[in-house]
């Protein structure tokens, strides 16, 4: 017997209504709410949260109607079953009411009185059926979410590129190992300018589930979009401002390279478009942007707050560590992202890599690390395949049965 | 080292093209690879003078900004058009005449950081002593990269009202640019005026040399559109002109 069941008791004649709660009491019924009117049930609906709503169908009125009908139609009270206390003695003449009632979305009804053994028996009947209902309404609800998510997921991974570019003389290799959960990593290769460089894109949105991966569907399409338009150049600003020009000694080389432009307004607007129309959402993602021209090597870069990629020369050495040249991206509105750049040499890796790498836990707990993930890229590979292979090997006898609780992205670039 | 020149105008019909040209020759005539890139690139001209015609173009500029060819590949050696036995080079790069071409980059623009590769570029693979551009009037995106790359830039100017105002603008911008030589040159000056006073108040005026000053003479006006002025008349004393403003800005 489920005795800790709520009550709503609604009948407009005060002295039945009264003889039934204290029956209703002495049965074990101890949370009890008496109510004459429907404005009043209402009320004690949505501020008690009865699971059952004892409505007595009597006047020849469509008070009980009524109010079936605006518990059903009201999210927040439709689970409250409505059980329908028929006077015996009108039974006829409230048929088609009764009718009504069903129809609106009672659950029962039954003559009234009746025997407390038959009252029993049709509250808890009713308490039942409306257990089941939520109970199968949930499952319906959580197979549709599971069936979201997975959707979500497949969505996710359609953003990422079906091939990588392979320039002459370049080798790229990506992958991204999702989590149980969606969320937010990606990577992005393109080319831009007529495929004289190519884009190389790797992020991490600051958090996790549904509202992580939506980002990460706004933001690689805006980077990307932003980077394959032409763009001016800060030099129109001159005409407009009143200091010198930052030129400096960069006279000839890195003033306007190639993609430059497009590197730095995509992860600009981009930056700005977030920190704009998305700031109460407090979302942000740490990317790191690089153009890289095939034929020289050199590689312009905006790293906004990601974990810093690594150059690893052909001996295995870290030739350099690429670090940050602003904050994450859509954390601080119209602030300047600097670009840098740095040149790969023949056997030279360009290893990005999201925090899902250093922060992967064993079994134990224990994280992977930097310096481990470090010492993993020391020893030379042959090829940036070889290299990943190397990683996701590790990475996967360090989790071993633990839950990977976050993507495991990996986009390496080597010069042959 | 090569050096890069830019030759800008604030405004259209100053004699840009014709100057960049007799420059152009007259640093080859002394043995110098000179290359003259045309990056007025909505209204091309500099190809006219060395005889080309729409035809003749082939590959182009606009063909090398959107991925066509190599800028080299762009580049005519135009030597023998203009002259026979000449000591040096010149190269043309020329903008393309199709209209359809035209509309295309206003239409969709092009990476403006290709203009500077692709300067670097021609001065490697052609070997080059000097890289002129000629510029489109006015001041967008492609000029101000132009003069921000430059060692030495030319502006030329007619002696009116609307010159003088537009040159001051573009010489402060040049300066903010911080470009390493900065002339000027004073061109189709009315012969009723004296030339040496004409020199001597510009350069006042803007505070910068003034390379050369060109008195206007119709008989210049008829044969400088036909061919290269400074090659046709070498004894000129206009051409002798042009060498001294040649010489100011390379040296």
């Amino acid at each position: 017997m489920i005795d800790s069941a709520r009550i709503l008791l609604v009948d407009g004649t005060d002295s039945r209504r009264k003889k039934l709660a204290q029956h209703l009491r002495e049965m074990g019924y101890d949370k009890v709410d008496e109510v004459a009117d429907n404005a009043t049930a209402l009320l004690l609906a949505s501020t008690n949260a009865p699971e059952i709503a004892l409505i007595n169908v009597d006047a020849p009125d469509k008070q009980a109607v009524e109010l079936v009908h605006q518990l059903m139609t009201d999210e927040r009270l439709k689970s409250i079953a409505s059980l329908l206390l028929v006077p015996a003695s009108q039974s006829d003449t409230l048929e088609a009411i009764v009718d009504q009632c069903m129809i609106a979305g009672a659950a029962d009804w039954m003559l009234h009185p009746a025997s407390t053994a038959l009252l029993r028996i049709q509250i808890e009947d009713t308490l039942v059926t409306r257990r089941r209902r939520i109970e199968q309404h949930e499952l319906i609800k959580r197979e549709k979410l599971l069936n979201d998510i997975a959707t979500a997921r497949r969505f996710q991974l359609d953003f990422l590129p079906k091939d990588l570019p392979q320039p002459e003389g370049w080798e790229l290799a990506a992958s991204l190992q999702p989590a149980r959960e969606v969320a937010g990593d990606f990577y992005d290769t393109f080319t831009l300018t007529q495929g004289r460089r190519v884009g190389l894109v790797i992020a991490d949105i600051c958090d996790k589930g549904v509202g992580a991966a939506l980002f990460m569907a706004l933001i690689r399409s805006m980077t990307r979009a932003f980077a394959q338009q032409n763009h001016n150049m800060d030099l129109t600003d001159l005409l407009t401002s009143d200091s010198p020009a930052p030129i400096g000694s960069s006279r000839h080389r890195g003033l306007s390279s190639v993609g430059v432009n497009a590197l730095k307004a995509s992860v600009t607007l981009t930056n700005n478009y977030i920190v704009e129309n998305h700031s109460e959402l407090n979302m942000f993602a740490t990317m790191f942007f690089g153009i890289l021209d095939p034929r020289t090597g050199v590689l312009d870069y905006i790293n906004g707050g990601h974990n810093p990629p690594y150059i690893v020369g052909p001996d295995g050495a870290i030739r350099k560590t690429l670090k940050p040249t602003g904050p994450a991206v859509g954390m601080i509105g119209g602030i300047e992202f600097t670009v840098d750049h740095t040149v790969l040499e023949s056997g030279d890796m360009l290893i990005s890599y999201t925090d899902g790498v250093p922060d992967a836990r064993d079994p134990h707990g224990k994280r992977y690390g930097d310096e481990r993930f470090r010492r993993l890229l020391s020893s030379p590979a042959a090829s940036a395949p070889e290299m990943m292979e190397r990683v996701q090997s590790a990475m996967r006898s360090h989790i071993a049965e633990a839950d990977q609780f976050d993507d495991i992205t990996l986009l390496f670039v080597r010069r042959k | 080292m090569a050096t890069i020149i830019s030759i800008h105008s604030y405004r259209g019909g100053t004699g840009k093209s014709n100057t960049t040209a007799n420059i152009a020759a007259v640093l080859a005539q002394k043995g110098m690879r000179v290359c003259i890139i045309d990056t007025d690139i909505l209204s091309p001209g500099v190809h006219v003078l060395f005889g080309l015609k729409e035809d003749d173009i082939g590959h182009s500029l606009n063909d090398y900004l959107w991925g066509k060819c190599n800028i080299e590949d762009a580049a005519r050696d135009v030597t023998m058009r203009v002259s026979e036995g000449m000591k040096g080079k010149i190269y043309l790069v020329p903008s393309s005449m199709k209209a359809s071409d035209i509309a295309k980059v206003l239409r969709e623009g092009y990476d403006v950081g290709l203009l500077n590769d692709g300067y670097q570029r021609l001065i490697e693979k052609l070997d080059l002593d000097v890289l002129m551009i000629d510029t489109h009037p006015g001041l967008n995106e492609e000029t101000l990269l132009s003069i921000a790359i430059s060692d030495a830039l030319a502006i030329i100017l007619r002696p009116d009202s609307q010159d003088y105002q537009g040159t001051a603008v573009t010489v402060s911008v040049a300066r903010k640019l911080d470009v390493p030589k900065l002339m000027l040159i004073v061109n189709k000056a009315p012969s009723t005026l004296d030339l040496v006073d004409v020199k001597k108040r510009v350069a006042i005026s803007y505070g910068c040399e003034v390379a050369a000053v060109f008195p206007h003479s119709d008989e210049m006006m008829i044969l400088a559109s036909e061919g290269i002025f400074a090659l046709r008349f070498p004894d000129h004393p206009f051409t002798e002109i042009v060498r001294q403003a040649a010489e100011a800005l390379i040296s």
